[in-house]
């Protein structure tokens, strides 16, 4: 019951005015940048952080939460519509939500897309706050071995659930860890891997390089292979009938248990929770074969895992300090832009910023419905914007967040060659999500692991006497097997098959 | 796509082999325990290990798929960029602006000048004028 008197004074300071705003335009440009093909939340949250440089951090977090969301949503709007994912974890809702639109019933799939997803959200926020306390005040006391281990197992969870090849995601881990040493060590204060560049002292930018990696190489994509698209849907009837939302209820509430459950996974991604609420769907309907041809289940199930996933992920980020995915890792990134470091201490530090940021959910999902239903018309006609004005609207909000993070143009050639950085290994297929998180934990393990030794006097036996520790690392253990494992069996059977 | 593939682990075995020597120079071990080399070295060992892997055994993506690649238009955004960049602080936001953006469009086939005219003036000085005026985010 401590997390809801919290809550209360985080609404408190959730429901001033200025902070009412953010909220209201973070979900709207959300909203947008879901909505718009070739941006994902993950480039969208990065492009638009400098919109955020001169709030307060309360305000500055609760904006970018806001986007973040917003961006989880809108991707819907584009699944049914046009059957274009905004973003991934709407690959799923395609395949019903398409076929209902083809049908005429493109505003119900959106209507219930967006009950949904209120619902999940709304639910995954207050589990979220019965979660957190005891989580934190479990976590306050962990010392550096444990903290270390700790990230230690949210980057093998990424890696292991990242791409094809385990191999290629664990190079892709080592690289990001790397990049993340570059400038002053923190613990010694000697510089490493600057070649004399002052600008480098200070390490290269997080949000420089995510928005290189994220916004300038999604534009080199999509510069690569334009799309033209073409809104024939009408809409109408946004409200489900009684029937179609008596059928997405039981839909709605497994939607939420699962991605709830996955959320709170480092490394699963917003895709997973998405499709395994729809094979659960699936699989209890008494009509399974009628998924794929527009039943309302197959978009309500989605939906409502996607949003209460993206509350979910929420909980390692604040409570532990382990982002989940490259978006929460770019929402790490703001809050260390603004001198602060999510995990138990924050709680301890700010809880003022921690409720009232867990407060803005819950508003920021009341926002969502209440933009999302009356705005859906809006929405589908910004699809037909065409591509090259898209292009250039990215490239010149990442020269303006790049630039104005220090006021220098080393940020923006940063910026570039990421960008280029970026294209490329999207191009062989490397997976980024295991650098990004890399590189912003990175720092952080480095710290852990050498205050740990200093403590043991350089015997790496400090992670294995120590209960937490050692747990954390056998789980990290296990978990690369099993994703080595997983990954084997899988070559095996397109062996077999080919 | 393997050709590709080849050439990026050899980058990638550079900057590793780069990571470790610098490494090196800095001290692995002093009085208080682990040095400002220790965490670097092991993983750039660690990166060099998993990089010769993957050249030896890629995935099975790499073998079945083929690298391909659209030069021009990336390029020619790419090049735009960087020149934007350069002129950033010597002519101002503004201007770099006014310039670049109509030529990226103008490279991805927009034809209507009307928006084109309306898009760069909007992103220049409009956009200029809310993050400098509105926001006090300072540019050039």
């Amino acid at each position: 019951m401590e997390g809801l008197q919290y809550l209360a004074s985080g609404f408190a300071a959730a429901l001033t005015p200025a902070n009412l705003t953010f909220a209201f335009v973070g979900c709207l440009l959300g909203t947008l940048i879901g909505v718009l093909p070739g941006l994902g939340p993950a480039a969208g949250t990065a492009i638009l952080i400098p919109l955020t440089f001169t709030l307060d951090a309360t305000g500055a977090i609760i904006m970018l939460a806001a986007i973040y969301y917003g961006a989880m949503y809108g991707g819907t709007i584009t699944s049914v519509l046009i059957n274009v994912p905004g973003e991934a974890a709407s690959v799923v809702t395609c395949l019903d939500g398409y076929q209902m639109a083809r049908q005429g019933r493109a505003g119900t799939a959106l209507g219930v897309a967006a009950i949904g997803s209120f619902v999940g959200g709304v639910f995954a926020a207050l589990a979220l706050v019965m979660v957190a306390p005891p989580l934190a005040r479990f976590a306050l006391s962990f010392g550096p071995p444990e903290f270390f281990a700790l990230m230690f197992l949210g980057l093998c969870l990424v890696t292991g659930l990242a791409g094809q090849s385990l191999a290629a995601a664990l190079l892709m881990t080592v690289l990001g860890l790397l990049l993340a040493l570059i400038g002053i060590d923190p613990v010694r204060g000697a510089p490493r891997f600057t070649f004399g560049i002052p600008e480098l002292y200070d390490g290269l930018g997080f949000v420089p390089v995510v928005m290189g990696l994220f916004g300038v190489a999604e534009i080199l994509l999509v510069v690569e292979r334009p799309f033209h698209q073409l809104v024939t849907t009408k809409l109408s009837g946004l409200w489900p009938s009684a029937g179609e939302l008596k059928r997405s209820g039981g839909a709605i509430l497994r939607g939420t248990g699962i991605g709830f459950v996955l959320g709170l996974i480092p490394g699963v991604g917003a895709v997973i929770p998405t499709f395994m609420a729809y094979i659960v769907e699936k699989k209890l309907s008494r009509h399974p074969e009628k998924f794929g041809t527009g039943v309302i289940e197959g978009v309500a199930a989605p939906e409502t895992a996607n949003n209460a996933y993206a509350n979910a992920a929420m909980v390692p980020l604040l409570v532990l300090g382990v982002p989940s995915s490259p978006t929460i890792a770019i929402l790490m990134g703001a809050f260390i832009v603004n001198g602060l470091t999510p995990g138990p201490f924050l709680f301890k530090e700010r809880p003022d910023l921690v409720w009232a940021v867990i407060a803005s959910f819950f508003i920021g999902n009341v926002i969502l419905l209440i933009l999302n239903l009356p705005l859906v018309g809006l929405w589908a006609r910004l699809l037909r914007l065409p591509y090259q004005y898209l292009c250039a609207g990215t490239l010149l909000f990442c020269i303006v967040g790049a630039y104005s993070l220090k006021g220098t143009l080393f940020d923006v050639g940063v910026m570039l060659v990421f960008g280029i950085i970026g294209y490329l290994l999207r191009k062989l297929g490397l997976p980024l999500a295991p650098a990004v998180l890399a590189l912003i934990l990175g720092p952080f393990m480095e710290k852990s692991l050498r205050t740990s030794l200093e403590m043991s006097a350089g015997d790496f036996g400090i992670f294995v006497t120590r209960p937490i520790s050692a747990a954390l690392l056998a789980c990290a253990a296990l978990i690369l097997a099993v994703s080595a494992l997983r990954l084997t069996v899988l070559k095996s059977i397109r062996g077999g098959t080919s | 796509m393997k050709r590709g593939w080849r050439a990026a682990l050899a980058v990638l075995l550079v900057v590793f082999a780069f990571f470790a020597y610098e490494s090196l120079r800095l001290s692995l071990r002093d009085a208080l325990g682990p040095g400002p080399g220790f965490f670097p070295f092991w993983l750039s060992v660690a990166g060099g290990c998993l990089g010769i892997f993957l050249l030896v055994r890629p995935p099975p993506d790499v073998k079945s798929e083929t690298l391909q690649f659209e030069l021009r238009p990336v390029a020619l955004v790419l090049a735009g960029l960087v020149v934007a960049t350069a002129l950033l602080e010597a002519i101002g936001f503004r201007l770099a602006m006014l310039a670049l953006l109509p030529y990226i469009l103008l490279v991805l086939g927009a034809r209507n000048w009307l928006a084109i005219g309306v898009c760069s003036l909007a992103g220049s000085f409009g956009v200029y004028h809310v993050f400098s005026g509105l926001l006090k985010v300072p540019l050039p």
